[in-house]
């Protein structure tokens, strides 16, 4: 039902209203495009909204409802929805507040067709047969009049108070303290859908209909008792939302079911019987940079005409974007490529997550120039606009040096490795298991539930028994889980039998380690024999030659000197190397000597 | 004509629990006898020997089962008023009774007489335990104290009064002979140590206690209380392990099974839940018609007795294994063929002769070209992907003696290839014998030779790496000496329960226990 949804911009454009199929009223702030509310009300499936109007709400205040609006007593109106609903009831929901401040019963029986609402007038609201004056004070009808054969759909309450024009298929205005039909247009052959009235000095007032291109403009002055319309717009399509300032008299906007917005510069003095066209039509299209050919528009919902500018809302229900924009020059057609709002949405849905946390209070921007520009000017420099990642690298978070460089905590590592052993993922249990930090490691065997203890234990056994590097690391968790968790493996009887192949391992090793150590002190000597004659090569011609024949014991001076100045001789090299390899087998059979007594 | 088309009946797989072992090994245990006994059943407790009957306290009497025939063998009703937790000695001859009458009562099992009795407490005793040095009772009384008596002079050796509330639950520790364990109706649990005569530590169950446990390693205890479970580490100082709550109702007593492999838990929610100790986890539950006060399982799980708050005490004994007599096969009679008949098959079946495929090195090696055949086994293939390969060909060449010639007249390349093989692999264990012995080769025939920059790098890498291979066997064997402490550890409470009982007690009655004389007519 699209005549379900109905949208509308308050009074100021500070916010957008807009109840959609879904029964839930949505306001949005237009200065930073933020779903700043939204509201379900009670029963918002079986009798969901018909018509939305923005009402300043400081005019009936009275204060006995001091507790229901507390900004009665600041001089400022506060900005308040008014709601009707299938069932005929109005509900008035206050920003200020973000809740439903009053609902007005018992005043229809029926769907209200929409409500209107002046400054310094009453509340009055209509529905098929019945226009209502409530008191919204005291949440009571005023008075209630019938008024005619004719379906009222479109209520428009004159700034003088006294008088409300009514709009069916005909449109009547009506004196309000008699409740007297005044005066009656014609020329609709549907139902109106929208009043606005145009101030000035001669007061006209305009009109759309139900599939019907055109705007109507009507004269409400005294003198002229013509019936008829005194001028007409054209239109693409159907009026959806028409506008006008109050203080720039020079433009009107409309905006259409297609989603396009027309601006209308025409000074209305006296009948004009030809159709008036827009000065500019704008447009909206989302550039996706796929083909020349399609282009997606984006539909414009609404627009407030503020002084020169016009502040628009496109996008779709869901994914809202505002838009100040000035037309000028003298296009006929404006057309704006804006992107799509929905490939925007995950940055605007940071924006809101960082809107909504309060205490940050010790988050502050490095640089000035990183602060959010104006909101307002958002849609239209959108080059501006700092990406969220800038934003979050500006943030100086005063802890975020110290948390990067630090190793992971234990308690995470912890959870990692019960994860990783229950599903028994190798990728997580290599990136847990190859920890070396023995603090790390006793903290996280500490927090590990006592479930996880037997299948770390055989990955541990499983992994001791592979390189030499996982084996070292190995080595390190298991003495930390047997330390931490003695008594639960000694409760376990089948642990023995986990741990046989460790101890199986280590026997292993044990027998190797007498061969290994003489291999390592055989090579250990033929590394330090390289190194010292590379040194000697390197070295030679220090000043040591003197020595040489002095010490008499040693002759390693000698060799360093042999090696140096006649290292292309082979006979040295031989008598060189038989010596090395005399002298080695000494070293060695000391070291083995040495070895012996140790393992003795 | 077409045969009749039968009507298509789906077979939906059935949903239910899964099928465990632990579900079919509990579900051996036979339909329960049910007995019923005057008063709830507060106690039962198995005798540690053959033929393991069962003591169960209700009322003012101490009933001992046959588990076999399921009928009273002894009656011990020397009691004026409710008896209390009738448990047996580690040796099966004595049995110490608490009750009402403020007293632990010490009987003899064989001849039903009233050994000892212990006065002191100012409240009715609970539970009271034989201390692991079997000379000792510990008992727990509602006066908020514990006490610890001497069997042969009958005297109270030293008493614990920290608990602000009834002690209603006890253990004693299956590993030392000093400590004891108590809950109570604070809500706490104590370890006490009786060298010191003071409170070692204390945990808060955060539920009055109904039953603690020792894990047969004393490492490792239990307590019960409210709906939940608490597992908590003796070793640790009182350091909490697990919450175990799968019950809905409070949790009255708490058993071992399987071996000590199991857990077994009864409530008020006429649950019997069996855990897997290592895990914690329930893997079967058993159903009783009431709630559950009391339950023991016999050793090897042969029978599992739980006492009920409306006086039935249920037995279920375990099904003897009938194994299932091998159908015999049946036998071809050639009683009727004519003579030299043999039941050959005509068919002959030629095999086909398969190529026996050697490999490379293998092929080397039979021509004796012993370095080529190391050059085979080193391409980066085999190294990389089946190191046993070429450990196999270096410990065939070591049999045939053919290392040094296969290793030797190697530069540049091929020696840095076998360098870089040792390095990579002399870490692994299984390899290391070999590869020293490759090692120690390679150097003897390089030993005196003029080594190239990269040779003489490889060297100090090996050398590096078999400098690690010692730290980690240093680091090993102090790992070995941590398991050997733990698996010894381990090893006590079996060796323990495994204890001859030498010591047949012959203790006379004594002097209080003569003079109190009940009379029960019924």
């Amino acid at each position: 039902m699209a005549g379900m949804e109905c949208s509308a911009f308050s009074e100021d454009g500070k916010y957008f209203g807009c109840c959609g199929a879904d029964g839930k009223l949505k306001v949005w702030e237009t200065e930073s495009g933020i779903l700043s509310q939204e509201y379900t009300p009670d029963l918002h499936l079986s009798s969901p909204f018909t018509c939305l109007t923005w009402v300043a709400s400081r005019n009936w205040v009275s204060p006995r409802k001091k507790k229901k609006r507390k900004s009665a007593e600041h001089a400022s109106e506060t900005d308040t929805v008014a709601l009707g609903t299938v069932a005929g009831n109005l509900l008035l929901y206050s920003i200020a507040s973000g809740s439903m401040v009053c609902q007005l019963q018992g005043g229809h029986s029926f769907a209200v067709n929409h409500i209107a609402w002046s400054r310094g007038s009453n509340l009055f609201s209509c529905d098929d047969k019945h226009i209502v004056e409530w008191s919204v004070a005291d949440t009571s009808v005023k008075s209630k009049w019938k008024v005619g054969r004719e379906r009222v759909t479109c209520l428009l309450v004159l700034p003088d108070s006294n008088s409300l024009v009514a709009a069916g298929c005909t449109i009547g205005l009506w004196d309000i303290p008699s409740k007297k039909l005044i005066r009656r247009y014609t020329g609709h052959a549907s139902e109106v859908t929208s009043l606005t009235l145009i101030p000035g000095k001669e007061s006209y007032f305009l009109s759309a209909a139900r599939n019907d291109r055109l705007l109507s403009a009507w004269s409400l002055s005294s003198s002229s008792q013509d019936t008829n319309s005194v001028a007409s717009f054209v239109m693409e399509d159907v009026a959806v939302c028409v506008s006008l300032c109050s203080t720039d008299t020079t433009g009107m906007v409309a905006v259409t079911r297609s989603g396009v917005l027309h601006l209308y510069r025409h000074q209305l003095n006296g009948k004009c019987s030809k159709p008036l066209k827009p000065a500019v039509t704008v447009q909206i299209a989302s550039d996706t940079g796929q083909s020349r050919d399609a282009v997606q528009p984006i539909p414009i919902l609404g627009a407030v005409k503020q002084g020169p500018n016009i502040l628009i809302a496109h996008g779709s229900p869901v994914f809202l974007s505002f838009e100040s924009i000035c037309p000028k020059g003298h296009e006929k057609v404006l057309c704006l490529v804006r992107q799509d709002p929905r490939e925007n949405v995950k940055s605007r849905d940071a924006v809101i997550s960082k809107v909504k946390v309060p205490e940050d209070d010790d988050v502050e921007y490095v640089s000035q120039t990183a602060t959010v520009a104006t909101p307002l000017k958002r849609g239209k420099k959108l080059k501006t606009d700092v990406p969220m990642e800038e934003r979050l690298d500006n943030l100086s978070l005063t802890r975020q040096e110290a948390v990067s460089h630090k190793p992971p905590q234990a308690d995470s590592m912890a959870h990692l490795l019960m994860q990783g052993l229950h599903s028994k993922d190798k990728k997580i249990l290599q990136s847990v298991l190859m920890q070396k930090d023995p603090v790390l490691i006793s903290g996280t065997v500490m927090r590990l539930s006592l479930q996880c203890i037997v299948p770390l234990l055989k990955e541990l056994v499983t992994l001791i028994q592979g390189k030499t590097i996982a084996s070292q690391i190995a080595v390190l968790w298991l003495k930390a889980v047997i330390k931490s968790h003695a008594g639960q493996l000694m409760a376990n009887s089948d642990v023995r039998d986990t741990l046989s192949p460790v101890l199986g391992l280590v026997e292993t090793r044990l027998g190797l380690l007498a061969p290994l150590l003489r291999l390592r002190g055989r090579l250990d000597l033929l590394v330090d024999q390289i190194g010292e004659s590379s040194k000697g090569n390197v070295a030679g011609d220090f000043g040591e030659s003197l020595l040489v024949f002095q010490d008499q014991d040693s002759d390693e001076g000698s060799e360093i000197e042999e090696i140096a100045l006649g290292s292309e001789s082979e006979d040295h090299w031989e008598e060189l190397s038989d010596m090395d390899r005399e002298e080695e087998e000494e070293e060695e059979g000391e070291g083995q000597a040495d070895e012996v007594d140790m393992l003795n | 004509m077409a045969a009749f088309k039968k009507t298509n009946v789906k077979i939906f797989t059935k949903t239910g629990p899964n099928i465990t072992p632990d579900t079919i090994y509990w579900k051996k245990l036979g339909v329960p006898a049910l007995v019923k006994e005057f008063g709830s059943i507060d106690y039962i407790d198995f005798s540690p020997v053959e033929p393991h009957y069962f003591a169960v306290t209700c009322s003012v009497r101490v009933q001992i089962y046959n588990p076999i025939t399921k009928v009273v063998q002894k009656n011990l009703s020397h009691f004026r008023e409710t008896a209390y937790g009738g448990s047996f000695r580690s040796d099966g001859s004595l049995i110490c009774v608490g009750g009402e009458e403020c007293q632990v009562k010490l009987f003899d099992v064989s001849s039903k007489s009233l050994l000892r009795v212990f006065k002191g407490h100012s409240s009715a005793v609970h539970r009271c335990f034989f201390t692991l040095d079997k000379t000792h009772i510990a008992s727990f009384s509602d006066d908020k104290s514990i006490c610890l008596w001497d069997i042969p002079s009958e005297s109270k050796v030293t008493s614990f009064s920290e608990h602000l509330d009834y002690v209603r639950a006890g253990a004693i520790s299956p590993v030392s002979t000093d400590i004891i364990l108590s809950g109570g109706y604070d809500n706490i649990v104590r370890m006490y140590d009786t060298r010191i005569n003071a409170s070692v530590f204390n945990m808060d169950h955060g539920a009055p206690v109904e039953s603690v446990l020792f894990l047969p390693t004393g490492g490792v205890f239990l307590s019960a209380g409210g709906t939940e479970i608490r597992v908590w580490d003796a070793f640790t100082g009182g350091r909490l392990l697990a919450k175990l709550c799968q019950h809905h109702r409070t949790v009255t007593c708490l058993c071992l099974g399987s071996g000590n492999k199991r857990l077994l838990s009864a409530s008020l929610d006429r649950h019997v839940k069996i855990y897997d100790i290592s895990s914690y986890q329930v893997v079967h539950t058993l159903d009783y018609p009431n709630a559950v006060l009391s339950l023991d399982v016999s050793t090897r799980d042969e029978t599992v007795v739980a006492g009920m708050v409306d006086g039935l005490v249920s037995i279920s004994r375990r099904e003897e294994e009938t194994r299932p007599t091998k159908q015999e096969r049946k036998k071809v009679s050639y009683r009727y063929a004519p003579d030299g008949f043999q039941a050959t098959s005509v068919d002959t079946v030629v095999c086909e002769e398969k190529m026996d495929l050697i490999s490379k090195h293998d092929v080397c090696l039979r021509k004796f070209q012993y370095s080529k055949a190391v050059d085979c086994v080193l391409m980066s293939y085999i190294t990389n992907k089946k190191p046993a390969v070429t450990v196999g060909v270096f410990q065939e060449l070591i049999r045939r003696k053919g290392l040094r010639a296969a290793l030797a007249g190697r530069e540049g390349k091929s020696l840095s290839a076998v360098l870089r093989f040792l390095i990579k692999y002399i870490g692994d264990y299984r390899f290391t014998r070999t590869l020293i012995d490759v090692a120690n080769m390679l150097l003897d025939i390089y030993d005196g030779v003029d080594h190239s920059m990269e040779i003489s790098v490889l060297l100090q890498r090996l050398a590096q790496r078999l400098r690690e291979e010692e730290q980690l066997t240093e680091e090993l064997l102090a790992l070995q000496g941590a398991l050997q402490l733990l698996l010894s550890g381990a090893s006590v409470g079996e060796s323990n329960n495994a204890d001859s009982m030498t010591d047949v007690t012959n203790i006379q009655p004594s002097q209080s226990a003569q003079s109190t004389f009940v009379v029960n007519i019924t």
